[in-house]
């Protein structure tokens, strides 16, 4: 079950024309809907897109029908996240990564923080 | 005015430099605010799962606490004014929300009242730029500025508030009032990748990149931003296109209240 309008899309490609990802994607923003909507959600959960989204929204602002593809891809991320049962430790090696960089010092909180909530189930 | 200040982890840590003008600002300005107690990192991102209620607590506790003393809850960080719209609008709007913060909590009754501002916000209501205009003792001028939004400052636009997402010119007008040109470019709401920055830096690099050339292509010498991570990523990633700083920074200066000691983020 999802709180997003899956049903409303028609499906038009605004939210993959706006999203500045979308080119790296292999199953784009415009497809998500659809996916969930024809019972394929878990296809969508496995797709390497989910992880590529950078939650800026601007799917979400474009979009005609207020569908919210941002949403799908969060709710996909902790489908997957439960399903395999990732536990903190996931989110901290994610963490550990960022912060031992050379240039880890620099690295603003707001990034480690976010980093460890995307991975967290 | 009064207001309540969340300042937030990274304003705390590697964006001092902020925490530091805004409050150099808001002194300048009689503005008076107040450190909130005990505050607790905002989780910079916004839960988008329904079911997903602990992380909101944070913001709730501060927005209990803004809402008890009256006062309007300022942030300087996108991420923490994402995060605060974001929770408070769904307190207001979402009723299952609200049983579940007190099922966690039963101290924790809240629905929406308290009013949360950007400090940009501050500056454009409460203060306004024309009467920012007519404190400068160094006006601007004839420097190019372009505004980087980015993203969470302005989306959603109906939970943010804080500008039209699609054609913003708060930014823009700060400039304006400060003395100098805003130089508008194609990419300023663009998203600068931060999210996607631990796993995949190079494409990362690569959208900051196109937002720097977009800006320096219409002129601009300076960027301005509100978000540490915008920032990290356009000096980490931009290629020296265009200087970017703080939206603070261009406002010290031009107040005369740089402490000028020290350009850095330690």
């Amino acid at each position: 079950m999802t709180t997003v309008m899956i049903e409303r899309c028609m499906t038009c490609g605004r939210c993959s024309a706006a999203c500045p990802v979308a080119f790296a994607m292999d199953v784009p923003p415009h497809f998500w809907a659809v996916r969930v909507r024809q019972g394929e959600g878990e296809s969508l959960a496995r797709a390497e897109a989910i992880w590529s989204c950078l939650a800026c929204f601007c799917c979400a602002a474009r979009c005609p029908r207020g569908v919210r593809p941002v949403e799908l891809a969060e709710q996909a991320r902790s489908v997957t996240l439960r399903k395999e049962n990732h536990t903190a430790t996931f989110a901290d090696e994610t963490v550990l990564q960022i912060i031992s960089k050379k240039s880890g010092k620099a690295i603003p909180q707001q990034l480690i923080v976010a980093a460890m909530r995307k991975k967290r189930a | 005015m009064e207001f309540l200040y969340y300042p937030g982890c990274t304003l705390s840590t590697t964006a001092k430099i902020l925490d530091k003008q805004a409050r150099s600002i808001a002194a300048a300005l009689d503005l008076s605010f107040t450190e909130i107690e005990n505050w607790q990192c905002c989780g910079a991102t916004f839960p988008l799962n329904a079911d997903e209620i602990a992380p909101k607590l944070a913001a709730v506790r501060a927005l209990i606490q803004a809402r008890n003393q009256n006062k309007p809850l300022v942030t300087l960080c996108a991420a923490c004014h994402h995060v605060m719209k974001q929770v408070n609008h769904q307190a207001k709007n979402d009723a299952d929300f609200r049983t579940a913060i007190t099922s966690y909590d039963a101290d924790l009754f809240y629905a929406g009242e308290a009013t949360v501002l950007h400090f940009m916000e501050v500056l454009r209501d409460y203060v306004g730029f024309d009467a920012l205009r007519d404190l400068l003792e160094y006006p601007l001028k004839g420097r190019k500025i372009g505004a980087y939004y980015g993203c969470m400052l302005l989306r959603p636009s109906d939970v943010m508030g804080f500008d039209d997402a699609e054609n913003p010119q708060i930014f823009e007008e700060y400039i304006r009032a400060l003395g100098a040109v805003p130089v508008s470019y194609p990419m300023r709401n663009e998203c600068c990748g931060g999210y996607r920055a631990p796993e995949d830096a190079l494409g990362c690099a690569n959208l900051v990149e196109r937002i720097a050339k977009s800006a320096a292509g219409r002129g601009a010498e300076t960027l301005i931003t509100a978000c540490p991570l915008c920032l990290y990523q356009m000096v980490e990633h931009s290629g020296g296109a265009v200087d970017v700083c703080y939206f603070t920074e261009i406002l010290a200066e031009a107040l005369g209240v740089d402490d000028d000691d020290d350009d850095s983020n330690d």
